[in-house]
């Protein structure tokens, strides 16, 4: 019979799974980069175990996503075969960047013990989330663009590195070796983070190269999925991942997701990006308090 | 030492590399469906040359 403790875990496993499940519903994102902070601070797990289960979690969205996104016909697949190798090679260097800062030990930062990966982890966390934070609020400021008016070409187009290439959905001209980059990039911070990296390519795909919102929304998915599965085989490798954990909160999710996508039908768009703001710094100011904790008491 | 400066020459060219081979690989099996659809099955022409590397530039 499980223990009263153990309940109390599985319904605030699914509680959360829920929770960023219904966010990622309403707003199109994964959610890992709310997920895995959250994982760290709420069930008191090391940093680098919450990356890989938050990585693992991330199949299951990625799989549904993907298949979603198929259905729809969206988004530049090209960009996608092309950005695949980079982050297949930068969540493997991500993941062995986790690792060793686990191997690292601790420091003493004014006679207050602190872990390697804890510190430079909920630094980049916080560093990351007030970036999104930044994004979304001047985003929601941003006029839309009439439907039917061409999407103008982003200032990533004007790097002339060459090969240049066509893309053919969207009739922009890109450097295809700065979008091998960009997938070093975002498989880093997949790797390192335990995040989907949407919420890194978006603004890239959207204000860098200029695509429309639902292009955006469905380029990256297959290097979601990719990204996902190789991540978490290497967190795996290293002990990082709790397989209960994930699948707990994937069933989580799946119910939240649902009902994301239902109320965001019936709710204010523009009011829906002002809550996520809020709940992004406020998640920030909970790594940050989290950080700040270890480092002063 | 060596095998360090190596991964990270890897991880610097493999990524660009397959961002320039993807992309012409990817032109190459567009424009082949695009013909193969334009054709009726069973009776396939032959391209001309200028047909047969349309992608050139593109990349």
């Amino acid at each position: 019979m499980a223990s009263l403790p153990d309940i109390y875990e599985f319904s605030g496993l699914i509680a959360l799974g829920a929770g960023v499940g219904l966010i990622a519903g309403m707003f199109g994102v994964g959610g890992g980069f709310l997920l895995t902070p959250l994982l760290a601070l709420l069930f008191h797990l090391p940093l680098e175990v919450a990356v890989g289960t938050g990585l693992c979690q991330m199949i299951g969205v990625a799989v549904a996503a993907y298949l979603r996104h198929r259905r729809l016909g969206q988004g530049e697949v090209k960009l996608d075969w092309m950005m695949m190798a980079g982050s297949l090679v930068g969540v493997g260097l991500g993941a062995q960047t986790v690792t060793a800062l686990a191997d690292k030990g601790t420091l003493v930062i004014n006679g207050h013990t602190i872990a390697w990966a804890k510190l430079v982890l909920s630094l980049s966390y916080i560093v990351l989330l007030s970036g999104i934070a930044f994004w979304m609020a001047r985003d929601s400021r941003r006029p839309s663009l009439p439907p039917g008016a061409p999407a103008r070409p982003g200032p990533l187009t004007r790097l002339r590195l060459p090969p240049m290439t066509r893309l053919p959905r969207s009739g922009h001209t890109i450097s295809a070796p700065f979008v091998g980059y960009i997938g070093l990039l975002m498989g880093f911070l997949s790797g390192l983070l335990g995040i989907g990296g949407g919420v890194a390519l978006m603004p890239i795909l959207l204000y860098g190269v200029g695509l429309r919102v639902h292009m955006a929304a469905g380029t990256g998915i297959l290097v979601l999925l990719a990204t996902s599965v190789l991540g978490t085989i290497a967190h795996a490798r290293a002990g990082h991942v709790d397989l209960e954990m994930a699948m707990t909160l994937l069933v989580g999710s799946a119910i939240g997701a649902q009902i994301g996508a239902t109320l965001t039908a019936r709710l204010d768009g523009q009011r829906l990006r002002g809550y996520f703001v809020y709940l992004v710094v406020l998640t920030t100011l909970a790594v940050a308090w989290d950080l700040l904790r270890v480092l002063l008491t | 030492m060596r095998r360090d400066l190596l991964y990270v020459a890897f991880c610097l060219i493999f990524p660009a590399l397959w961002g320039i081979i993807s992309a012409l690989v990817f032109d190459r099996c567009q424009s082949w469906l695009a013909r193969r659809s334009d054709t009726p099955a069973g009776h396939a022409r032959v391209p001309s040359a200028e047909e047969s590397s349309p992608d050139m530039y593109h990349i």
